[in-house]
């Protein structure tokens, strides 16, 4: 769209989804004439993205109404141009809307530590319980070998700002989610020194990533939900 | 006489507990019927912690639905 790049993509079973955002502004040059829907597999986006150089300049066009988008990598001193088109695909979901939410409470902390976090309790069990209380944030998991907590304390006294952990909370939280997704999400940790979750009870977390100044990648994913607790709630 | 078989998954493979075909020889000893002797595959059961759980998840869309409202 004109206002920039956006991409989404959902696992197969529905319950994770990435939204992935890059403003217009962080774009050297950007045009959109049209706002236009292109379907991509992202396995050969990757082999084709692989081909460029760190350090290349990367031109992607697109027109409207054809079937393949192009890759362009200029190196700087442009003594090496390449020139890669990628088939698009017909892909039956569209942009799935993503409505604005009211979280009960937000975590800001160091991308590292949430990382750590997750592949530490992955190690003990399948699922983590975040449970968020004025006390702060908890993790917690439990498996065939026994049981993990780590707590994260609200600390803002830190000399540098990205090592905070800050905790806003309207309402006490508790969810529970696989790890496995929370572990696939932490791959975007090199992308930013801070990542922000946030919650609202029986809702999908959010864990998000900025892109410097110019974007985000949003991770959803659904929470688990107790099997007797489904009986008890009205029918949407 | 045709083959019957049954064909498991790599990880179905480790819970294997028997497979029997009934009958056999070419006079069908043993088993009265079809051309096919039956077979049956015994599958141990699961000590994958994900049948035990006591946890559904919805999709996505059900929660997003539920957040616009309709």
């Amino acid at each position: 769209s004109s206002t920039g790049f956006s991409l989404q993509a959902m696992d197969s079973s529905h319950v994770a989804l990435v939204a992935l955002l890059l403003r217009s502004e962080g774009f050297e040059h950007y045009r959109c004439d049209r706002n236009i829907s292109m379907g991509m597999n992202l396995n050969n986006m990757a082999k084709m993205l692989k081909c460029a150089g760190n350090d290349d300049i990367i031109t992607i066009k697109a027109d409207d109404g054809s079937d393949t988008v192009t890759f362009m990598f200029e190196s700087p001193t442009q003594d090496k141009i390449s020139d890669f088109e990628m088939k698009l695909m017909d892909i039956d979901s569209e942009h799935l809307g993503i409505p604005e939410a009211e979280y009960h409470a937000i975590v800001k902390m160091p991308s590292s530590e949430f990382a750590r976090i997750c592949k530490d309790l992955s190690s003990i069990g399948d699922t983590v319980v975040i449970s968020v209380t004025k006390e702060g944030v908890k993790f917690s998991t439990k498996g065939d070998i026994g049981t993990a907590n780590i707590v994260c304390r609200q600390n803002t006294s830190v000399d540098k700002p990205e090592e905070a952990t800050v905790i806003e909370m309207n309402e006490p939280v508790s969810l529970t989610f696989a790890l496995r997704y929370m572990n696939s999400f932490t791959k975007a940790t090199p992308l930013s020194n801070t990542v922000t979750i946030s919650l609202s009870n029986e809702l999908p977390v959010v864990v998000e990533y900025k892109i410097a100044e110019m974007g985000y990648v949003r991770f959803y994913l659904a929470p688990k939900i107790e099997e007797d607790e489904e009986d008890t709630k009205p029918q949407v | 006489m045709r083959i019957d078989y049954f064909l498991v998954s790599e990880t179905l493979k480790e819970r294997i507990v028997a497979c029997e075909m009934h009958g056999h020889g070419i006079e069908l000893e043993g088993f009265y019927g079809s051309d096919h002797c039956p077979v049956t595959l015994e599958l141990s059961p699961s000590s994958n912690s994900q049948n035990e759980d006591p946890f559904v998840t919805k999709p996505l869309s059900y929660f997003f639905s539920l957040l616009s409202g309709c």
